[in-house]
């Protein structure tokens, strides 16, 4: 027999099965209309060699990998008809733009951008909110983001530009490279990046740098507030000077002091001095931030 | 004719040729020739700017389109009409451009200033005024004007990157008001001026999107 409370929980476990029902109905006819207003394109260029490459996605990821051949592959999903791709491609040089049309908001305007490029062509990228990637490249990297995080790894013997305001930055395997790295407020990590020049600023973010600071290069890293933080093996040969105007300074890698220097160093705030050969130039600077210089295990 | 003469009637001159007086004054006058010929170039040169920077009519079809959509503004009164960008607001564009090259400027002096500063600091010492200071009087003006045409969420990230470099702008001019023999506030100061640059920089390269 049905008690009076059996039968209000009876009704209430019903009440609410069919609300869950209805929530995977309407989630599933969501999600279908979603995928159906996707469309896939591809577009497909033969270039020669030094070819330039750039993709302007306003909003949404762009994957840049190499092609094994003189192709440009380019595979856009836009989110929705809101949303389309201009492509403009004269002699050598391939452009594909988003573009927003009316109606688009931020839940439709997005455009996934899968690229493959000769590796040995110059890319530019740039996205609002990325993802940025690129990878295995020989030729320039130009990239620029908002809040993009960008991931650039495996490049040698190119230029290797990113400008980001708060997008975090990680450079990976960079090798003969001349990277110059600018972002306002996104933290900067550099794991094993060579190169004759190495530049890198940032106002509030943190950098850190692991590797061996190469032969020969000349290494700048700056941040107005934000720490700094380099770990080197013991073997690396390198000339190191690191300053912080009001933070503190701490290092924990064997250095020899140096005969000159062109300014006296203070006591926690600063300091200098070389290791193997001093092959390579590193001047770490932060206004308030705090540096620190240590040997990996 | 005199060359004052001439120069008064020198704007027809530059998209049409000179004729009676005018063209035996132009024959004859080497500097009103030369003037005239600089002031063509000047001119073909701009008029291939504007063509390059013009987006095409398709563009200002969706613009419209969407400020309708969005009531701030009427659909015109003719058919066919479209919406055209006003000279304004065409400037804007190249009016970020422009303060992105003074900030660029800014930290480049900032710089060389800074290299005349160590090589006669012996004898110049407490003189140097912190080069910055002027610089960013302007800058919560020429801030507004940049935010003015972005959506609120690139509004937001833009403030909040703008108020971080102007903070580390002052920061380092506080710094240098102290001790204006300061080489590394100095240095701060102009990687801060950089740093603002690349927030014009990439604020005008994502109008351009």
């Amino acid at each position: 027999m049905d008690t009076g409370v059996n039968s209000g929980l009876k009704k209430g476990h019903m009440s609410t099965a069919q609300r869950v029902g209805t929530f995977v109905v309407v989630a599933v006819t969501s999600l279908s209309s979603l995928a159906s207003a996707q469309t896939k394109k591809e577009f497909k260029y033969t270039v020669g060699s030094g070819a330039t490459v750039t993709i302007a996605n306003e909003y949404g990821p762009v994957i840049v990998k190499p092609s094994s051949n003189n192709q440009v592959i380019v595979i856009a999903t836009t989110q929705s008809d809101k949303v389309e791709v201009d492509e403009t491609r004269n002699g050598d040089r391939v452009l594909l733009r988003s573009h927003l049309l009316p109606g688009a908001t931020p839940t439709n305007r997005s455009v996934d951008y899968q690229v493959q490029i000769p590796a040995d062509a110059s890319l530019t990228i740039r996205s609002t909110n990325g993802p940025l990637h690129a990878e295995q490249l020989r030729g320039d990297v130009t990239i620029e983001g908002d809040s993009a995080p960008v991931d650039v790894r495996d490049i040698s013997n190119a230029h290797v530009h990113v400008n980001t305001l708060n997008g975090p930055i990680t450079l990976a395997n960079i090798r003969f490279g001349h990277v110059e790295v600018n972002s306002i407020g996104g933290d900067i990590n550099l794991l094993s990046v060579t190169g004759p020049l190495v530049a890198v600023t940032s106002t509030t973010g943190k950098i850190s740098y692991n590797g061996d600071f190469g032969i020969g290069g000349d290494y700048k890293m700056s941040t107005h507030t934000g720490n700094i933080e380099a770990v080197v093996p013991a073997d690396a040969s390198v000339d190191v000077t690191a300053r912080s105007v009001r933070g503190d300074v701490e290092n924990d890698f064997p250095l020899h002091p140096k005969a000159h220097t062109t300014f006296l160093p203070q006591k926690g705030r600063s300091f200098v001095g070389t290791a193997g050969q001093a092959a390579s130039s590193v001047l770490l600077r932060t206004f308030s931030g705090k540096i620190r210089l240590k040997k990996s295990q | 004719m005199t060359c004052s003469e001439f120069q008064d009637i020198l704007p027809e001159m530059i998209d049409g040729d000179a004729v009676g007086e005018h063209a035996v004054h132009l024959k004859a006058c080497s500097d009103c020739s030369e003037l005239v010929s600089d002031l063509r170039a000047i001119s073909s040169g701009a008029k291939l700017l504007c063509a390059d920077d013009e987006p095409s009519p398709r563009v200002w079809a969706n613009l419209q389109r969407t400020l309708e959509a969005e009531g701030l503004i009427h659909a015109p009164s003719q058919a066919g009409g479209v919406l055209l960008p006003s000279r304004r607001h065409r400037a804007r564009w190249v009016w970020v451009g422009s303060i992105a090259a003074v900030l660029a400027i800014a930290a480049g002096l900032l710089l060389q200033k800074h290299e005349s500063a160590r090589s006669q600091s012996a004898v110049n010492q407490g003189s140097t005024v912190p080069a910055g200071a002027t610089a960013s009087t302007t800058e919560d003006g020429d801030d507004e004007q940049l935010l003015a045409d972005m959506s609120p969420t690139a509004r937001s990230i833009y403030e909040e990157n703008l108020k971080s470099v102007n903070s580390s702008i002052h920061d380092a001019q506080a710094t240098l008001a102290q001790d204006p023999d300061n080489d590394d506030a100095r240095l701060f100061l102009q990687d801060a001026f950089h740093q603002k640059a690349m927030v014009y920089e990439l604020a005008m390269d994502r109008s351009m999107q």
